[in-house]
């Protein structure tokens, strides 16, 4: 069961066609997910991030779709499964969280009915409604949402922002998906908020097994959250390694600098270094490394080719030819 | 039975029935409170109500003929008059018919239609909006271009040339201001239904799992449907003019069968001997549009909330 991942991404690209040429929002990603593991993806805005986790629901919308690649999903790819059998993994195999908590709900129904929903959909507890509604009120207790009796019949906006999340994370845990991919769902809370809910996400993985994919830029929060990073940039993953090896010992020059920009409170008052320049059009990458035009170590090979995969430690590779054993084979 | 243990059987639908309905009455009671802090949309409401009674209770409220009279009571001038009668309140019209009666009467051809064509435009014109909102594509693209279309021409128009085509009678009268009724309905739900599809709890319903025809019927029309339901009511007077104008020029519901706008036509001739036999049911068009608007309006305030805001 360990040799074989619960979700493996190979090769997967996703384009969107602009006037401005073809965008090529996720390049060549693949990654792989085992049982319960909690995997962090950083990466600054329009990185394709969140694409990554849409093309592996198969919900990137028109004129976008996906162009090459497999989604191994114990063992099935989802890109060949019809709509109907993907609609059956949704929601039931994989759950999805998504960042604004307020406008994911439904304005027009009562939050406990929308649970109920996603129970009603996957034929979960027979559609007996005594029985949804007792699942409902379990799982609004398990989230922590209090007096969950009371609650069912509240529409989303009596509820406060971590608890709209809460109830979010309620709908996508109703039937207990193997995989919860969480975009960014701490964005839009506050910093206590946002310890609570990443608090119950770590529960709900502890007590349930649930493999969770953490989606967003703080790396920081990946960092305490996560067991292993992937960190992308311009729709390319540049490093991937255990949490330790990606924040001890970046590789990436991007990894870097980001681990730089994270404000910190110390009693020495440092300037945050931005990384200079910005992410190239993603229309027009250039051919080399993506990152070579803001790169200080910027060789002129760099710009020329696709840099490959380096694996310097043991689960640990990257995308750089300036790594510590810096010995391209 | 023990204290502690209320024996409440959970059937499912029993169960879900009975907090839906407690839900409805919770609704309904605090429309109620909003209608009673607005005595003019309240009275609006009354009236409308008091139409609708007037036309389902005909039969049993009146005592004359509807459609035969006497004409030597023709021209009989209304009670309050030198020569009325109170056996006539309103008057008798051209045939000795008792003009009260046939008003009373007339109520239902006005509702009818009006309710008929409003109920076929926004069933049509909602199911249409909302697949092209969702679907956009092709399907909009032809939808819209026919809406424009229809939306070239003037509704009286337009009806007079359908009714012209298809001959008079209570079902072509339906179905020509329906044919163009739809439009206003569609563009309104195709507008809001693309607003709503952008928004994440669609994503979301998606990523639950949901089907397309699921999203659209149960998260996206839920939305929508305050609007349609404000804008049924304001076009439900608009349909009733309509009505009585086709009556008006003869292409819609024939004599004898009490109509408002064939009354209003019928008494045009004798309008300096016998006003009232126009004039009444002018009124009573007048009353009842003018009900319907007032309350619709007052719907409208009570159920956006964008309204209430301010």
């Amino acid at each position: 069961m360990t040799n074989t991942p619960l979700l493996e991404l190979k090769n997967l690209t996703t384009v969107f066609p602009t006037r401005r040429g073809l965008v090529r929002a996720v390049a060549d990603v693949s990654l792989s997910l085992a049982q319960g593991e909690l995997l962090g993806i950083v990466g600054e805005s329009g990185c394709g991030k969140s694409v990554t986790m849409l093309s592996i629901l198969r919900l990137i919308s028109t004129p976008g779709r996906i162009a090459a690649g497999q989604a191994l999903f114990q063992g099935r790819d989802l890109l060949k499964l019809s709509d109907g059998a993907m609609r059956q993994i949704r929601g039931k195999d994989i759950a999805m969280v998504f960042q604004d908590p307020l406008s994911t709900l439904n304005p027009a129904f009562p939050v406990g009915e929308q649970i109920r929903e996603s129970l009603r959909i996957h034929h979960i507890a027979q559609n007996h409604f005594a029985r949804e509604k007792e699942r409902v009120i379990e799982l609004m207790s398990e989230v922590g949402i209090s007096s969950p009796t009371d609650r069912f019949h509240e529409y989303p906006h009596q509820f406060s922002g971590g608890m709209q999340q809460r109830a979010l994370i309620a709908i996508a845990l109703a039937c207990e998906p193997k995989i919860l991919l969480a975009d960014e769902p701490t964005t839009s809370l506050d910093v206590t908020i946002q310890a609570q809910i990443m608090d119950l996400m770590r529960r709900i993985n502890e007590a349930r097994g649930t493999a969770i994919v953490l989606v967003t830029h703080n790396l920081d929060l990946a960092a305490e959250f996560c067991q292993r990073i992937a960190v992308m940039y311009a729709g390319r993953l540049v490093e991937i390694g255990t949490t330790d090896q990606v924040i001890e010992t970046p590789q990436h020059p991007y990894t870097r600098g980001l681990l730089t920009c994270i404000p910190r409170i110390s009693a020495q008052r440092t300037r945050i270094e931005p990384i200079p320049g910005n992410v190239p059009d993603l229309a027009n990458v250039p051919p080399g490394c993506a990152f070579a035009e803001r790169c200080s170590e910027m060789q002129p090979i760099c710009q020329n080719d696709l840099i490959p995969f380096f694996e310097i430690a043991p689960g640990h590779l990257v995308r750089c030819l300036r790594h510590s054993s810096a010995t391209p084979d | 039975m023990t204290a502690h243990a209320p024996t409440r059987v959970a059937r499912g639908w029993d169960y879900s029935f009975r907090i839906r309905l407690r839900l409805w009455w919770r609704a309904l009671a605090e429309l109620g409170y909003e209608l009673w802090q607005r005595p003019v949309v309240l009275l609006g409401g009354i009236v409308v109500a008091a139409f609708i009674l007037a036309a389902v209770f005909a039969a049993q409220i009146t005592i004359h003929d509807p459609t035969r009279g006497t004409l030597l009571l023709r021209f009989e001038p209304p009670a309050w008059e030198a020569e009325g009668n109170w056996k006539y309140p309103l008057g008798t019209d051209d045939q000795g018919r008792d003009l009260l009666t046939r008003i009373i009467y007339g109520t239902r051809v006005s509702l009818a239609v009006g309710l008929l064509s409003v109920a076929i435009s926004v069933i049509v014109g909602t199911a249409l909006g909302a697949f092209a909102g969702y679907y956009r594509g092709w399907l909009d693209e032809i939808l819209s271009r026919f809406a424009d279309l229809l939306l070239a021409f003037p509704f009286l128009i337009f009806a007079i040339g359908v009714m012209a085509f298809l001959g008079p009678g209570f079902v072509n009268l339906v179905m020509a201001l329906a044919f163009k009724g739809w439009v206003e309905f569609f563009r309104l739900v195709r507008g809001e239904v693309l607003g709503e599809r952008t928004k994440e709890y669609v994503d979301g319903a998606r990523v639950a799992g949901q089907s397309n025809l699921a999203i659209i019927v149960s998260e996206i029309l839920p939305n929508v449907i305050q609007s349609v339901f404000v804008l049924g009511t304001l076009r439900l007077g608009y349909m009733i003019i309509m009505e009585a104008s086709l009556s008006f020029l003869g292409l819609g519901i024939q004599p004898p069968t009490p109509a408002w706008g064939s009354m209003v036509a019928s008494g045009r001739d004798y309008l300096l001997v016998a006003w009232w036999v126009s004039t009444f049911p002018g009124l009573a068009i007048l009353l009842l549009v003018v009900a319907i608007n007032i309350f619709g309006e007052g719907l409208r305030d009570i159920l956006d909330p964008r309204l209430k805001i301010e």
